[in-house]
């Protein structure tokens, strides 16, 4: 490994689309999230569960995968109002967690955003480009994590491994 | 190891590290710090190469990019090919050849070239191309041409990366001005990035001796390169060319030298808030018979060369210019003990302090070198005066001459900067700038150094990115220099017999750009293509000044008005590797899988790339089997019992809101709102100018909540497409649309035995075709897996898709094989499932659809909604059909002979004539059920020509068939709705 | 590599977006046209030297369409898409 980073391949999380307007949405979940992000690409933290503001009206919430049936039950995607959407989409993406000193290394290969620390915040999470694929990305830790649509998850593995090879 | 042509001391080489290398299978030594052209001359090696066009013998010319002539082909583990020996750091083990050259550089077959000289002018590639055939010379042309080989073998070790940086401050060039940008950048916190293509910073300042402060430049380079080191907000790149300047300050940069050596090269694209340009300038050559011979070199090269490589390239030397420079020069060569033997200036007159330069030196105003002797090496000059035209033979080993210099605007044209011609330097310099860049130092045009430091100290104070803005507080005091030049871009060469190059690379001279002229064109684009001068990889570096003046000087004209040829990049060679970094071998083109891939492989797949970067199983081969058994085994299968097949590649959206049923029924040619929940409808959606573009399944989950599939391939369009007329076309519409196309993984069990494996499987949804009819979903479980069933068929069979999520798709896909087993169930790949499509004249896009039919020519008709006012496609679509045109219609081919197969694509023509078509054949199969041959075919007036015979014409035989209806099974369709 | 500017995201990489397109006419209502005005809104498009309005899709990262203003000869944006309300 030429780079000093740990990669872990987190495969499940749950995961809900939510596409609504801002008021409708926090009235609809206020009994479960306690703040909506509204800043373009950014996203709240609240317990383990992340809340990202990722397009105009579209909210992605990401939990861990075994709260996946009570959150079912608690946002009701197939029964909230006709002006909402909710989407269980956990299985669309799968998830990449790069750690350690050169992190920001591997980032810059993978990805054309600007990942400087004050343009991409420690609050930034937004959809763009990981190895040309469309790509989900946030700061994590002392990190950065990634999720990919999960057919092309081995694709980017071996990525991964090219970049990292000695 | 004591090197020929080597100082006792003084360069910037480290003398402790000795290194060796091969040239032309002979063993030489340099020094760490020498580039492989400085251990060339140092060991006495003048003939490196020859002439691309005339193969004459060429040696080094410059010390740096701008070097004509001297490439080599490097082998070995570090196998490349074209490489510049000025610009390859010297390593331990290097070795290099000569190429263009056969059997070798010092004696060239290749050579007798020049005695045909008359015959290859300039354009005589482009004239082969008018009269009499290209093809004649082709091959002829195709061995003399090219340069190096390619390596045959990829690098044994390492790999080419690539990255994206983003700065405040974009730095290129590490020479006095670039250095002093980057210490005004760097202390206002900036994030500052310094690029240099050299093998260490200092630019100019590392071959002449000039003195900063009362110090040695090179001190206060060093000083401040130990500055910006500690710095973190400093990236210093050195080895690394910024080679293309693209929109919106783009600049990609390649970093050839990489700390970490698993790292081949680095290429970086950088996107910078500011950029400032100090690349310097080059000198250029002048002009006059012979200027290419072994030993005739540019002066600042050979200073460069003992100065910095501490090199002595001549004994006796004589020196040609028409500008101040070389005059500078003259006491190093002399401290190195060179026989300056005399400086031959074109001008008339000559400012005092710069003759004070030269004393004891001879210095011949007003005269010009008429022409070289020596072919393989120089061995005298012979100078003529301007005056009375009198000719002097002076015998000497080198001659050094510089014909002024050209600032590098290379970049800042890249970037659309306009350029403009500067009488003070004879030279063009930057004018405009399009983009945020600024053009500092030489390559702005201005040479000393004195005047380099004050420009960038102004140009820049007050720059900021969004941090405090720059400031320099100090005082850089230098040695004093001065700089003119008079033009001089060529000697008088009318009557002149010898060759005069101007352009070295290609062997362009003074012959071919007046050919150029004299045959009309004379657009300086024009003169370039047809000489094929500045097209060579020095990309007219030295030579295309003198080009652009003499084709003023020819015309009468200014060279403002003659205008320089578009800047292009690579500014310098750039190896593929680093272009592509990573992506090479399994991921050079996407690829996708579902969970059954590994399953699929562990069964014998043979996998194909479908649609939008899928791997999907064309088939599962059985030992022994030949590709046709294996695809009618699986067609029996799901023709007689049941067969299975993963659909998840399918593209899959949900769209929620409350005009969804009116979206639909716009994209789609059939009516979809009126659709109840738990019920679906196959599609058609076609584009505007009427085209077919996707079909699919439209089902209806509640009032408000929709699904749509769509073929795997077009997923991404269709997407595409949606958002797109929501977005401008319906901005007042509510439909939200989410793609879960990866949400939903499906197995798709089909054959007359499908609902018993279903019943067996093990379902909490009453499967029994009263309650559960086709064309619509359950919900609920599947060998207790949570499923959505959707009864579609696309194989013509009965068919339940059974939809999981991916996390369960493989442990579904498992128990149908098991519990399946008793029926005889097998995994069906895509060259069976084509098979059952054809058999019952199902749509597949790219074989009946291939851009020019409509629905109505596919026997489609019933999906084209008559009771619709408007859906995309419609108006077109009826357009077309009202022009009368006769239309080729989708019909069913059955060879007269069933054991006759007809290939896909070919031509039907009337009675088999050798006369225009009338259609062709989309797709022929071999059908299980029929025991037969069956094919389908778009034929004109088809519908009407039912049980006529039609004629399919082959390059040796005509295949005879029976027209029919386009399906060969089923017709009523009454299996899948069973 | 043109630097877009998405009114959701701000600038973002060419690589990031799918174009659309140049802006031409609205779609008509093809009932109401003529074969040659349909025919015209489907084929004539704008191509100027210089500005042009032209759709972007922020295909790997919003899923916006917008509009921007883009010089066809030195590529520079002349004008942004509003910012989002």
């Amino acid at each position: 490994m030429i780079y000093d980073v740990k990669i872990q391949r987190k495969f499940l999380n749950a995961l809900f689309d939510i596409k609504g307007s801002i008021r409708e949405v926090k009235s609809y979940l206020k009994e479960y999230i306690n703040s909506l992000p509204v800043e373009p690409n950014s996203y709240i933290a609240q317990g383990n569960w992340k809340i990202l503001y990722v397009g105009p009206n579209h909210w992605i919430l990401v939990a861990p995968i075994d709260e996946e049936e009570e959150l079912i039950s608690s946002l009701r995607p197939h029964d909230c109002p006709a002006s909402m959407s909710i989407v269980l989409i956990s299985d669309t993406l799968t998830f990449f967690y790069i750690e350690g000193p050169d992190a920001f290394d591997i980032l810059s290969i993978a990805s054309p955003l600007n990942l400087n620390i004050d343009v991409f915040t420690p609050n930034t999470a937004t959809f763009s480009e990981i190895f040309g694929l469309k790509a989900l990305t946030f700061r994590c830790g002392e990190g950065f994590q990634f999720a990919v649509d999960q057919s092309f998850g081995d694709m980017v593995s071996n990525y991964l491994d090219l970049t990292l090879a000695n | 190891m004591k090197n020929l042509n080597r100082l006792e001391s003084g360069g910037r080489i480290d003398r402790s590290k000795s290194l060796s290398f091969s040239f032309n299978g002979k063993l030489y030594y340099g020094y760490e710090g020498d580039t492989l052209a400085s251990a060339m001359l140092a060991n006495g090696l003048h003939v490196i190469a020859r002439s691309f066009k005339y193969h004459r013998p060429r040696g080094i010319i410059g010390s740096g990019v701008e070097d004509p002539t001297s490439l080599i082909e490097l082998l070995g583990e570090e196998a490349s090919g074209n490489n510049l020996c000025t610009n390859v750091k010297l390593k331990e083990g290097l070795k290099a050849k000569s190429i263009n050259c056969w059997p070798s550089v010092d004696f060239d077959v290749g050579a007798v070239v020049q005695y045909f000289a008359k015959f290859i002018p300039a354009g005589f590639y482009y004239k082969t191309f008018k009269w009499p055939t290209w093809h004649l010379f082709e091959p002829f042309i195709r061995i003399a041409a090219g340069l190096a080989s390619a390596p045959k073998e990829p690098p044994k070790k390492g790999h080419f990366e690539s990255r994206n940086a983003h700065t405040d401050f974009l730095i290129i060039g590490a020479g006095p001005a670039g250095l002093l940008a980057t210490l005004m950048a760097a202390r206002s916190g900036a994030k500052v990035f310094l690029v240099d293509q050299n093998t260490e910073a200092g630019g100019s300042l590392l071959s002449l001796n000039l003195n900063i402060n009362q110090k040695p430049a090179m001190a206060w380079v060093e000083s401040t390169l130990k500055e910006i080191a500690n710095m973190s907000n400093v990236t210093h790149l050195q080895n690394s060319t910024a080679w293309a300047y693209r929109e919106h300050n783009l600049v990609i940069v390649n970093e050839r030298e990489v700390e970490n050596v698993s790292i081949i090269e680095r290429s970086w694209r950088v996107r910078a808030k500011n950029i400032i340009i100090a690349t310097g300038a080059i000198e250029r050559s002048l002009v006059f018979p012979n200027n290419d011979r072994p030993g005739v070199m540019l002066a600042s090269a050979v200073l460069t060369f003992v100065n910095r490589y501490s090199v002595k390239p001549s004994d006796n030397m004589v020196l040609f210019t028409n500008n101040d420079s070389v005059y500078s020069y003259i006491e190093d060569l002399k401290t190195a003990g060179i026989n300056v033997l005399a400086i031959v200036d074109s001008r008339k007159h000559i400012a005092s302090t710069v003759l004070a330069n030269a004393q004891n030196v001879r210095v011949i105003l007003n005269s010009i070198i008429r022409n070289v002797n020596g072919y393989k090496k120089v061995n005298s000059v012979v100078v003529q005066s301007l005056v009375d035209k009198e000719l002097e033979t002076i015998s000497c080993d080198l001659l050094a001459h510089s014909g002024g210099w050209n600032p590098m605007v290379h970049l800042h044209s890249q970037s659309r900067g306009t350029v403009k011609f500067n009488d003070r330097i004879a030279s063009f310099v930057p004018d405009q700038s399009i983009q945020n860049s600024i053009s500092i130092g030489a390559c702005n045009g201005t040479f000393t150094l004195n005047e380099i430091f004050n420009e960038t100290k102004s140009l820049l104070c007050g720059v900021s990115a969004h941090s405090k803005p720059l400031v320099y507080e100090g005082k850089l005091e230098c040695s004093k220099q001065s700089y003119s030049i008079e033009a001089l871009w060529s000697i008088d060469l009318s009557k002149e017999k010898n060759k005069a190059f101007f352009d070295i690379q290609n062997d362009v001279t003074h012959d071919d750009i007046q050919l150029a002229l004299t045959e009309g064109y004379s657009n300086i684009e024009h003169v370039k293509r047809y000489t094929t001068g500045g097209m060579g990889f020095d990309q007219g570096k030295t030579g295309n000044v003198n080009i652009i003046g003499m084709v003023a000087k020819e015309q009468g004209i200014g060279l403002d008005d003659v205008g320089t040829t578009t800047f292009r990049s690579p500014f310098v060679p750039v190896s593929f590797g680093s272009i592509s970094g990573v992506r090479e071998g399994s991921v050079v083109l996407p690829f996708r899988h579902t969970p059954i891939t590994k399953w699929n492989l562990e069964n014998g797949a043979f996998m194909y790339e479908a649609g939008a970067r899928w791997r999907r199983p064309g088939y599962f081969p059985i030992e022994g089997e030949s590709f046709q058994e294996t695809v009618n085994r699986e067609c029996h299968a799901v023709r007689t019992s049941v067969g299975v097949y993963d659909g998840s590649p399918l593209g899959k959206f949900e769209l929620k809101g409350e005009n969804v049923g009116e979206f639909l029924d716009l994209i789609y040619t059939n009516i979809i709102s009126s659709l109840e929940p738990g019920n679906g409808r196959y599609g058609l959606m076609l584009t505007d100018d009427g085209l077919i573009f996707d079909d699919g399944v439209a089902f209806r989950i509640d009032k408000h909540r929709w699904f749509i599939s769509t073929s795997s391939g077009h997923s991404d369009a269709v997407y595409q497409h949606m958002l797109k007329i929501l977005a401008f076309d319906h901005p007042e519409w509510d439909v939200k649309i989410t793609n879960i196309t990866n949400q939903w993984n499906n197995a798709t069990i089909c054959g007359p035995l499908a609902r018993k494996l279903l019943k067996k499987l093990g379902t909490d949804i009453d499967c029994d075709n009263g309650s559960f009819p086709f064309m619509t979903f359950r919900e609920g479980h599947i060998a207790d897996i949570p499923a959505r069933i959707i009864r579609v068929s696309f194989t013509g069979e009965l068919s339940f898709e059974i939809n999981v999520s991916p996390r369960n798709m493989l442990a579904l896909w498992e128990r149908i094989i098991e519990d399946g087993a008793e029926f005889g169930i097998l995994p069906v790949g895509s060259e069976a499932s084509h098979v059952l499509r054809v058999e019952k004249g199902f749509l597949s896009l790219g074989h009946e659809v291939d851009g020019t039919v409509d629905p109505y020519d596919l026997g489609m008709a019933w999906l084209m909604s008559k009771k619709k006012i408007d859906y995309i496609g419609k108006r077109s679509v009826h357009l077309r059909r009202s022009l009368g045109r006769s239309r080729r219609e989708l019909v069913g081919l059955l060879p007269n002979n069933p054991n006759d197969a007809i290939p896909e694509g070919a031509p039907i023509t009337p009675d088999g004539k050798k006369v225009a078509t009338e259609g062709f054949t989309t797709a022929c199969v071999w059908s299980v059920v029929n025991e037969r041959w069956v094919g389908l075919a778009l034929l004109e007036n088809g519908h009407i020509r039912h049980g006529e015979e039609a004629c399919v014409r082959m390059k040796d035989k005509i295949i005879r068939a029976k027209i029919t209806k386009p399906v060969f099974h089923d017709s009523d369709g009454i299996l899948l709705r069973s | 590599m043109l630097l877009i500017h998405c009114p959701f995201c701000k600038n973002r990489n060419e690589t990031e977006f799918v174009y659309g397109g140049p802006v031409g006419a609205n779609r008509p209502d093809p009932n109401l046209v003529s074969d040659e005005e349909w025919v015209d809104y489907l084929t004539m498009v704008p191509n100027p030297m210089g500005p042009v309005y032209e759709r972007w899709w922020h295909a790997r990262g919003c899923d916006k369409w917008f509009i921007i203003c883009r010089d066809t000869v030195t590529h520079e944006i002349l004008e942004n898409p509003s910012e989002e309300p």
